[in-house]
């Protein structure tokens, strides 16, 4: 008998022990955090090395738009060119950050510089980032898009003050190639995937880079000078939880082609959490025109909020919640 | 069919037709009312029309066993109401009926028609209160503006030409992303065109 409840008592603590261990696994499974920004660095230099062709499809508030993409990596060079399938003909080459776009039956080619292209290896690999103490990453799994097996992540937010993304990183390179922006009750609100792609393709690269010639367009270049908020008398009394300011600048926002709004000079000042962008617009208010206060769902996952403050005329956009946009409108404060 | 009656089936069906002068009319329905095998023959002229006009409308024979019996419960009421001819003499009256108000699932269509509008009607002034409710809720507490949706089926509507440029402005600056080159340049540059 006593022999009987011995082996007993042995019995029950190897079920006991074996529940806690399941238990414990359990418990620690979902909470496997990714680390985030070597993941993104991965990512990032996917796309910077990477040889592709393929079609890319955007949908974004009931829209869709597609583009046929080239994309050679030649050396230290860059060299991209997007021909847009849908809407008016156009074609956009980028040559690192130097980005001309093209409207052939205009004859008009608009080229600039993005700075903030070439922003983020650096400061992926600092200690400066931030964006693991706003985002987290979960791995979801793996999938398959235009033909390849794919990685899927989850890029979480830790407030309410950006969307989450659900990202789709090709295998082999780490090419990201379908992503959606989700918002905070999980509906998908954008979508951006290749439909078709092809990996290592023999892409010319002669051909690719003549093609970003301006011969026989009319070259407008947007008249754009960094300055400081400070310098036009701003300043944010409270800052919006995770951006940081990333630039001001002094640009005539009317350089879109056929642009009724003249050529009125805007400060745009550009934040950033490192995923999520937010600009602000400040206009000297002109009662004819700036008539609606308030929210715009501009579809997607970008809103505009527009809120007058004395003599000045504030614009908010980004891809966040309205509610943050709010968040920074209220924060923007006249010193002078 | 033999003629029985007091009043000729000719002037029955001119009747039922319509085709009686005024005060040959009043005479026709004294008679009329006056005369059941009259009556009989004046609702198979109608049944007659009906089924030439569309089977549909054709009423069956227990419409008239039904008005027979409606009209031996009104005889035994108590309070008969009056009818409408023992006040004015029936002179010149002709009561239009549908052609269809004797078909039921007729009945049964204006009636789920009825109940369809009055649940517009219902949920539009609903919607007004709770619009009127949101108005002064949002008079209390102007946190955050209410949204304005500028999407159609066909994409972002150009409703203020001015938001589309800050937003091109804001797409060709604001890339400040981990994902930008991955994926927002893309992104824009294959959207941006409905802005631009």
């Amino acid at each position: 008998m006593r022999q009987l409840s011995a082996r007993s008592a042995g019995f029950f603590l190897v079920v006991l022990c074996g529940l806690m261990l399941h238990l414990s696994v359990r418990a620690q499974a979902p909470a496997v955090d990714m680390p985030l920004n070597a993941w993104l660095l991965r990512v990032h230099q996917a796309a910077r090395q990477s040889v592709y062709t393929g079609t890319y499809v955007v949908s974004a508030g009931g829209s869709m738009a597609s583009a046929r993409i080239w994309h050679v990596c030649d050396g230290s060079q860059q060299l991209e060119r997007v021909e847009s399938l849908s809407g008016a003909p156009r074609a956009i080459f980028r040559r690192n950050d130097q980005v001309v776009t093209f409207f052939p039956q205009s004859r008009i080619a608009i080229a600039e510089v993005r700075e903030s292209l070439g922003l983020f290896p650096s400061l992926l690999k600092s200690s400066d980032s931030s964006i693991g103490d706003f985002y987290r990453l979960k791995p979801l799994g793996v999938d398959r898009i235009a033909g390849f097996d794919a990685d899927v992540f989850q890029l979480l937010p830790k407030d309410q003050m950006r969307y989450g993304y659900r990202v789709w990183s090709e295998r082999k390179t780490g090419l990201i190639i379908q992503l959606q922006t989700v918002d905070l009750n999980g509906k998908v609100l954008e979508q951006s995937a290749f439909s078709e792609l092809q990996l290592d393709a023999p892409v010319n690269v002669g051909k690719l880079a003549k093609s970003g010639s301006t011969d026989g367009y009319r070259v407008l270049r947007p008249d754009l000078q960094k300055t400081t908020a400070d310098a036009h008398g701003w300043a944010m009394t409270k800052g919006v939880d995770g951006f940081k300011a990333m630039g001001c600048y002094q640009r005539p926002v009317a350089s879109t082609v056929g642009s009724a709004s003249g050529g009125q000079s805007t400060m745009q000042w550009v934040f950033s959490d490192g995923v999520a962008t937010v600009s602000l617009f400040v206009e000297v208010y002109d009662g004819r025109r700036h008539v609606r206060e308030g929210v715009t769902d501009m579809g997607g996952a970008t809103h505009t909020l527009t809120r007058r403050l004395d003599d000045w005329w504030i614009t908010a956009v980004g891809e966040v919640p309205s509610d943050t946009l709010h968040a920074f409108s209220v924060a923007l404060e006249r010193k002078k | 069919m033999r003629d029985l009656k007091s009043i000729s089936n000719e002037s029955i069906s001119d009747l039922v037709d319509g085709r009686l002068p005024e005060d040959e009319c009043a005479r026709v329905v004294r008679e009329l009312l006056s005369d059941s095998e009259a009556q009989k023959t004046w609702y198979a002229y109608h049944v007659v029309g009906d089924v030439l006009r569309s089977a549909e409308l054709a009423p069956s024979m227990r419409d008239l066993a039904f008005l027979e019996r409606l009209e031996q419960r009104m005889a035994d009421e108590p309070t008969r109401p009056r009818a409408v001819g023992e006040a004015s003499d029936a002179v010149g009256i002709r009561v239009q009926q549908s052609a269809n108000a004797a078909v039921f699932r007729w009945k049964m269509l204006a009636g789920m028609a009825c109940t369809a509008l009055v649940g517009v009607v219902g949920l539009s002034l609903w919607a007004q209160i709770g619009h009127r409710n949101d108005l002064q809720m949002a008079r209390q507490a102007p946190a955050v503006p209410a949204t304005v949706t500028a999407e159609t089926g066909a994409g972002p509507m150009l409703r203020d030409a001015r938001l589309d440029e800050l937003m091109a402005a804001h797409r060709q600056l604001g890339g400040h992303s981990a994902l930008q080159v991955p994926a927002g340049f893309l992104r824009n540059a294959t959207y941006e065109g409905v802005a631009r």
